[in-house]
């Protein structure tokens, strides 16, 4: 097909593209991305700012993927009345992924200690156990569910004009993997996969020098300082990576549930 | 930008071919499901090994280091069965293995020929080597034709299958039917360019998995883009946007075939 957009894509290619991008726009990501996880440190403000440049990100990106390349300052204007909706994103999703924790943590318990309490310790226990075990991997079912369906929820904030509020975009992103959280769980592990070797890099490497010093000596404490400092970068470094990616889902996303690839070129009206 | 990189090989004949490359995340996925796959093969061999040793040494109770020896062997063993995985298969399925076949893409030779035992077998050899720090990782992360060592050495490159979209089967109403062999009296359908063509082909494929909402609006924006371009004045009453891209669609493939 001579069309210059791309189709629906495979899982693998998913993860493909992502990093394809990444490698190609090396330099702007990883830039921003550092500066993300500097604001990292300094409380609310500094939140928000790194909030908003995840979404400045999967904006270039997508921009990318939409043949309409974006100038970081474009986007960049465009991102910032949207700085405390991008921190609403992520105290919302963060929030509501806590709520459900929480409601299984007391599941766990009720289910547990209801039949142990009514039945006694004989057939309690038995009862206490099926239901317990049953309640633990249900939640799991549907904490990795929910995880799937928030997944891109700053994408849209970034992306779309009539989404400003942190909530909006997390709804859309409700809708738009509504059918598709079994691809985004396999893209998940695909990505993750990918990101394995440079994590060995960044965080197992520098623990190995961790076992060998005595703890209290003044070396122990710099390479504690050192491999504290190598985590951020690796995150840094695979920040924009999950970015990428991210911004591949949500357009594949749009690609199928609202065909945004199918347009006749050149003849916009 | 291209966000697959893409190859061309020379065939013996020089005629040039060009293939999309695998991509690190088909490669991973299609490790992924080939590893499970001789995970559970090699637990099934080491559990047979194991009920064996017990039979053998009870028998053998005077010969020293059965054990020792039987475990030995099984350990050679277990080294062919992960070799002969990745060769079996992919000397049989011609450059793929499970895994491959469900990611789809295979391994060829740097001249486009499928690949045979030799090539197998040094990728296979190769792949413990590969896997120690992930080096085959970065090495197809980074490199231009994603080749890891086993595929420089073999002189081979992992590619993706290209493989024809599958026939058209839509539902096409009557009504559209009808409309169609109207259509090249009332407008100009010569207008049409075949990537139109091949748009409205794909809208009317994907169209079932779309949120109504939204396939509303792209239908009725088509519509009218398209209305536009053959030029049609008057639309016939009760007429929706996917009929009459439906109408478009067989009038435009008669008008070609004729």
């Amino acid at each position: 097909m001579s069309q210059s957009s791309i189709r629906p894509l495979s899982v693998g290619n998913v993860v493909s593209a992502g990093l394809v991008m990444y490698r190609s726009n090396l330099k702007t990501y990883l830039k921003l991305s550092i500066i993300a996880y500097l604001w990292i440190l300094i409380p609310i403000y500094g939140w928000a700012k790194f909030c908003a440049i995840h979404g400045l990100i999967a904006r270039l990106a997508f921009c990318e993927l939409i043949n309409k390349p974006e100038t970081e300052s474009a986007a960049r204007d465009y991102i910032k009345p949207r700085l405390w909706s991008f921190l609403s994103v992520g105290f919302g999703v963060g929030l509501r992924l806590l709520g459900i924790y929480i409601l299984w943590y007391l599941a766990l318990i009720a289910v547990v200690v209801f039949p142990l309490a009514v039945l006694g310790t004989q057939t309690g226990i038995f009862v206490a156990i099926i239901t317990g075990l049953a309640v633990f991997i249900v939640g799991i079912i549907v904490i990795i569910r929910l995880y799937s369906r928030w997944f891109v929820a700053e994408v849209p904030l970034a992306v779309e004009e009539n989404t400003t509020t942190g909530s909006q975009s997390i709804d859309r992103s409700w809708d738009l993997t509504k059918d598709a959280v079994g691809r985004i769980q396999y893209i998940i592990v695909v990505a993750f996969l990918v990101t394995i070797p440079i994590q060995i890099v960044t965080a197992y490497i520098p623990s190995i020098f961790q076992v060998q010093t005595e703890p209290g000596t003044s070396a122990y404490t710099t390479i504690q300082l050192i491999s504290f400092l190598l985590s951020l970068l690796g995150g840094a470094i695979i920040m924009p990576f999950w970015q990428a990616v991210k911004a591949v889902i949500y357009y594949d996303l749009r690609s199928r549930r609202e065909g945004l690839d199918l347009r006749l070129r050149g003849r916009e009206i | 930008m291209r966000f697959f990189n893409r190859i061309t090989l020379q065939t013996p004949e020089s005629v040039e071919l060009e293939f999309t490359l695998a991509g690190i995340g088909n490669r991973a996925l299609a490790l992924l499901m080939d590893y499970i796959a001789l995970g559970f093969t090699l637990i099934v061999f080491w559990v047979a090994w194991g009920i064996f040793t017990v039979i053998i040494t009870d028998t053998f109770r005077n010969v020293r280091n059965v054990g020792l020896w039987l475990f030995a062997i099984a350990f050679f063993l277990n080294f062919c069965i992960y070799m002969a995985y990745f060769v079996f298969f992919e000397v049989l399925w011609q450059g793929q293995t499970p895994g491959k076949r469900y990611t789809k893409i295979r391994v060829i030779r740097d001249d486009g020929r499928r690949i045979g035992i030799q090539q197998a077998t040094l990728r296979s050899l190769l792949r413990p080597i590969d896997d120690i720090m992930f080096i085959g990782a970065f090495l197809i992360m980074l490199g231009r034709k994603e080749k890891r060592l086993g595929d420089m050495a073999a002189g081979t490159v992992v590619v993706q299958e290209e493989y024809l979209v599958v026939t058209t089967n839509f539902p096409i109403s009557e009504k559209a039917k009808e409309l169609a062999t109207e259509l090249p009296q009332i407008a100009n359908l010569s207008l049409l360019l075949p990537d139109d063509f091949a748009t409205i082909r794909e809208y009317l494929q994907r169209r079932k998995d779309m949120a109504t909402k939204a396939k509303n609006e792209l239908s009725l924006h088509l519509a009218r883009q398209i209305r536009n371009i053959i030029d049609l004045k008057d639309l016939p009453e009760g007429l929706t946007p996917d009929i009459f891209l439906e109408a478009v669609y067989i009038a435009y493939q008669q008008q070609t075939s004729s």
